[in-house]
């Protein structure tokens, strides 16, 4: 009984003392650390390996931009409300739309001390000709030239509208002097490459982990971020780990929204994800190359019921889809296709008829003039089989019979993107980046194959327009008639746009915010905006 | 050398021949690839990739050749020890590698000597015994049916969260300055729950293997005269019946040491640990070649490893092997 005793008192004391020797992460007096922290200004986040910040090693996904961004900085940039100068102190776009001239702010060092010129930039283009990354689009630009030392000029092979979004506030300048003799960039490893203009330097960067952690650049041209270091530190589950202490903010999910909600500690910021979960229509497939057929089904699916559906509690702050596809948080949006669709069974059933389709022999399940029962599979990925069962439900009331099978994203895409499916419920993001962008995917040849597009000429001359027109009220319309001919078509039915949660510990920094036009750079929802570490709100 | 372990040798050097192969076709036989992949048109953020840029990607990398070719640049760089470049990691496969593999051992190997140890110990004392067994058979029963990354969660929120005992995740701590034995300590500390999780859930298994083994072997006439002869209880337990009990343990220790190097996914994602279990699970996800050759081949050269190592501890165990 003693030995038992004392071997339970030894197991407490290694416990107790293994705990005490990881003060540096995760110490158990989460007072104590948070004081350190307001005091060194120091920034916690959750981590995970997205590669060498360089623009050349970095994991082509959103949380690798970001990364990134810290280092380097492009000639424009997001705030908020949208567009700011940023290495570009001004800029202008010639009448014709095919060249862009920017005025680089002077004074702007490079982190090693030398100055940052035009060269610099009419480098950062050729080399990444030399080198594409295939997160950079430099496909429309024929030439870029250094007019004077602080002067650049573009010259596009025609009009891009969405140039400032997608090239200038998107492609990271880099330094000549650093990467002129680097054969191989895609190869290299040396940290000595990463020299940029941007707020912070990559003190540490552990592959194993996910772990990196950025010092302030105290020569930054707005002056020295106030945050002065940020960690990004290995973490399983975020909740836990804001809990805990570990992290002071965290992107948390709808459903364990209220546990942080009227906490003193803790902020909650919410912004748009433009993310959209849709159901593809195999267009080439019986019956859903019928628009009819389409139409009817999307009378029968109750969105609203849907996004309560979604997780237990509801899905708090999503929206219903829009018929026109792009979300009601984007500026493009037009509010007069939304309810073009109501839930209306009757509708549906009529519009069903008209096609010959219907129940013939009593079963529930209807069929075509041809005797074709309306039995179809719909894929979809593991999260979102909740969903695949509530449509399941919806659409057998207007006698149609889906089996629901869950498979892995990249399976699903490249089944979608060969036409070997019947319905596909799956979801992308990208949705606040410019109109163009969206309406357009799969319109032009270069694009990809997996977004539904409407098989419509019109559509895709509009398309095209939209692409090079620079004057905001036609690209409005434009966009308007767009929606229209999407909404009519719908090669794709948009069910839900969620909203993005993310918690933060308000003794430590706050101001969080969502940026303007998408997010950061093509549009990445995230709220790691490096203004606000360089404005550093502390409360 | 016995002719016996010259011709396990043999058998093994072939199938490492076959496995390599294996390991080269198999990833292509997937539909799309790596390239591909990198212009997905699902996920939070489409990147959407120019067909220019990907051919140049597919050149860069290689892709672009014939198979044959592909295949025998890869025996070439094999030759030099080269296996490759990641490409959703941005690395050399040796790197990434050697990165991850050493945590899943340390994860798995331990966790196996932690379970099989307590089960030798149990297994043992308790075996057959009417009354006492259940004090083992029922909590371990319990255990098992719970699933590894259930009880992951259930530890992480107990001993995680609500007792700040044991760090969240990771394999060390990032931002700690610490060497030597602090360093040591450290790892240690941040070991403790997912090898805890590991060796409950292996437990049960490999106590059932003790168990048998053990009631086969005790009803034998020589642990009789052992007992009629009034050797004490331990002498008898762990002298006459366990050494003779050991040979299926052994090969069934060898056998889950041997798919060990497979690492425990769900356990190293619960706790973010950086193990090779969850790097595989995401390079076949994003159909990264190199890197599923480079960790297919270490696995294949690990199983065979141990299996050649098993072959030679029962070469000394027991006698009748170097008879056959």
């Amino acid at each position: 009984m003693v030995r038992r005793s004392l071997a339970v008192i030894l197991t407490i004391l290694l416990g107790c003392s293994l705990s005490a020797c990881n003060k540096v992460e995760e110490s158990s007096s989460a007072a104590e650390v948070r004081t350190a922290q307001i005091q060194s200004k120091e920034l916690h986040l959750p981590g995970g390996d997205w590669g060498l910040p360089t623009p050349f090693t970095f994991y082509p996904r959103g949380p690798g931009y970001i990364h990134l961004s810290f280092i380097y900085d492009t000639l424009v940039w997001k705030d908020e409300k949208g567009i700011i100068p940023w290495l570009a102190a001004s800029w202008e776009c010639s009448p014709d739309g095919l060249s862009w001239t920017f005025q680089l702010r002077s004074g702007v060092r490079w982190q090693d001390g030398k100055p940052l010129t035009a060269d610099d930039v009419c480098f950062t283009f050729s080399y990444l000709k030399q080198h594409p990354v295939e997160w950079f689009d430099l496909e429309g630009i024929s030439a870029v030239e250094a007019t004077d030392n602080h002067t650049v000029t573009f010259y596009l092979k025609k009009p891009y509208a969405p140039f400032l979004n997608q090239v200038a506030g998107n492609v990271p300048i880099i330094p000549r002097h650093v990467w002129q003799n680097v054969a191989d960039p895609r190869g290299t490893s040396n940290v000595e490459c990463m020299v940029g203009t941007g707020p912070y330097r990559l003190i540490r960067y552990d592959k194993a982990q996910g772990a990196y952690a950025y010092q302030a650049n105290t020569n930054f041209f707005l002056g020295a971020p106030q945050i002065e270091k940020i960690f990004f530190v290995p973490v399983g589950d975020t909740v836990a780990a804001l809990e805990r202490g570990v992290i002071d903010e965290g992107n948390i999910p709808a459903s364990l929204l209220h546990r942080f909600k009227d906490r003193r500690d803790f902020l909650i910021a919410s912004g748009p994800s433009y993310w959209v979960l849709t159901l593809r229509f195999n267009c080439d497939q019986q019956p859903f190359s019928e628009k009819a057929v389409r139409q009817a089904i999307a009378c029968a699916i109750d969105r609203k019921a849907l996004i309560e559906q979604a997780v237990p509690g509801g899905l708090e702050g999503a929206k219903p889809g829009s018929p026109g596809f792009l979300p009601p948080d984007s500026s493009w949006h037009d509010s007069t296709v939304q309810h073009l669709y109501p839930h209306d069974l009757t509708r549906a059933r009529l519009l069903l008829q008209s096609m010959g389709v219907e129940d013939r022999n009593g079963d529930r399940i209807c069929e075509t003039a041809d005797g074709s029962l309306m039995q179809f599979t719909l894929i979809t990925t593991p999260q979102y089989l909740r969903e695949a069962e509530a449509l399941q439900l919806m659409l057998r009331r207007i006698g149609f019979a889906l089996q629901p099978k869950a498979m892995d994203v990249r399976s699903l895409d490249a089944l979608v993107r060969e036409g070997r499916f019947d319905l596909a419920l799956a979801g992308h993001g990208g949705l606040g980046a410019d109109p163009s962008a969206i309406m357009g995917f799969g319109g032009m040849t270069k694009r990809g194959q997996s977004f539904g597009v409407p098989v419509d000429f019109t559509y895709l001359e509009l398309s095209e327009q939209l692409l090079t027109s620079s004057d905001r009220s036609q690209r409005m319309e434009l966009c308007r008639t767009m929606q229209h001919i999407y909404a009519d078509q719908l090669p794709t039915l948009p069910l839900y746009y969620p909203i993005w949660f993310s918690a933060h510990r308000a003794e430590t920094l706050q101001g969080w915010f969502y940026t303007a036009e998408g997010g950061i750079g093509i549009g990445i929802p995230l709220p790691y905006n490096k203004l606000l570490f360089i404005r550093g709100n502390l409360p | 050398m016995s002719r016996y372990l010259k011709r396990r040798a043999a058998t093994y050097l072939l199938v490492l021949a076959v496995a390599l192969s294996l390991n080269f076709l198999l990833p292509r036989s997937i539909p799309g690839n790596p390239i591909e992949e990198l212009s997905s048109g699902l996920g939070n953020l489409p990147v959407l990739v120019d067909p220019k840029t990907l051919q140049a990607l597919q050149s860069y990398y290689g892709l672009d050749k014939p198979l044959l070719q592909q295949f025998w640049s890869y025996l070439e760089g094999l030759t030099r020890g080269d296996l490759g470049y990641s490409i959703s990691y941005r690395a050399p496969v040796s790197q990434v590698l050697v990165n991850r593999f050493p945590w899943t051992l340390l994860l798995t190997v331990s966790s196996l000597l932690l379970s099989f140890s307590a089960a030798l110990l149990l297994g043992s004392r308790w075996a057959g015994s009417q009354v006492g067994e259940w004090r083992v058979l029922l909590p371990a029963v319990l255990l098992e049916s719970v699933p590894s990354f259930v009880l992951g969660s259930l530890l992480l929120i107990l001993l995680g969260v609500k007792l700040p005992l044991f760090p969240l995740s990771g394999a060390y701590s990032t931002l700690s300055e610490a060497t030597g034995l602090l360093r040591l300590l450290d790892v240690i500390h941040h070991a403790a729950m997912p090898v805890l999780v590991l060796s409950t859930s292996s437990f049960f298994s490999a106590y059932l293997v003790v168990r048998s083994s053990v009631l086969l072997v005790k009803h034998e006439p020589y642990v009789l005269m052992a007992k009629i002869k009034g050797l004490p209880e331990k002498t008898i337990r762990y002298h006459y019946v366990l050494r003779t009990a050991l040979l299926p343990v052994v090969t069934f220790f060898g056998l889950r040491l041997a798919y060990s190097a497979g690492g425990a996914i769900l356990v190293e994602v619960v706790f973010s640990y950086p193990g090779v279990g969850r790097l595989i699970y995401e390079a076949v996800m994003s159909h990264d070649y190199a890197l599923l050759q480079g960790a297919f081949l270490i696995f294949t050269g690990w199983v065979v490893l141990i299996n050649f190592a098993t072959d030679c501890l029962y070469f000394s165990l027991d006698p009748r092997v170097k008879e056959v």
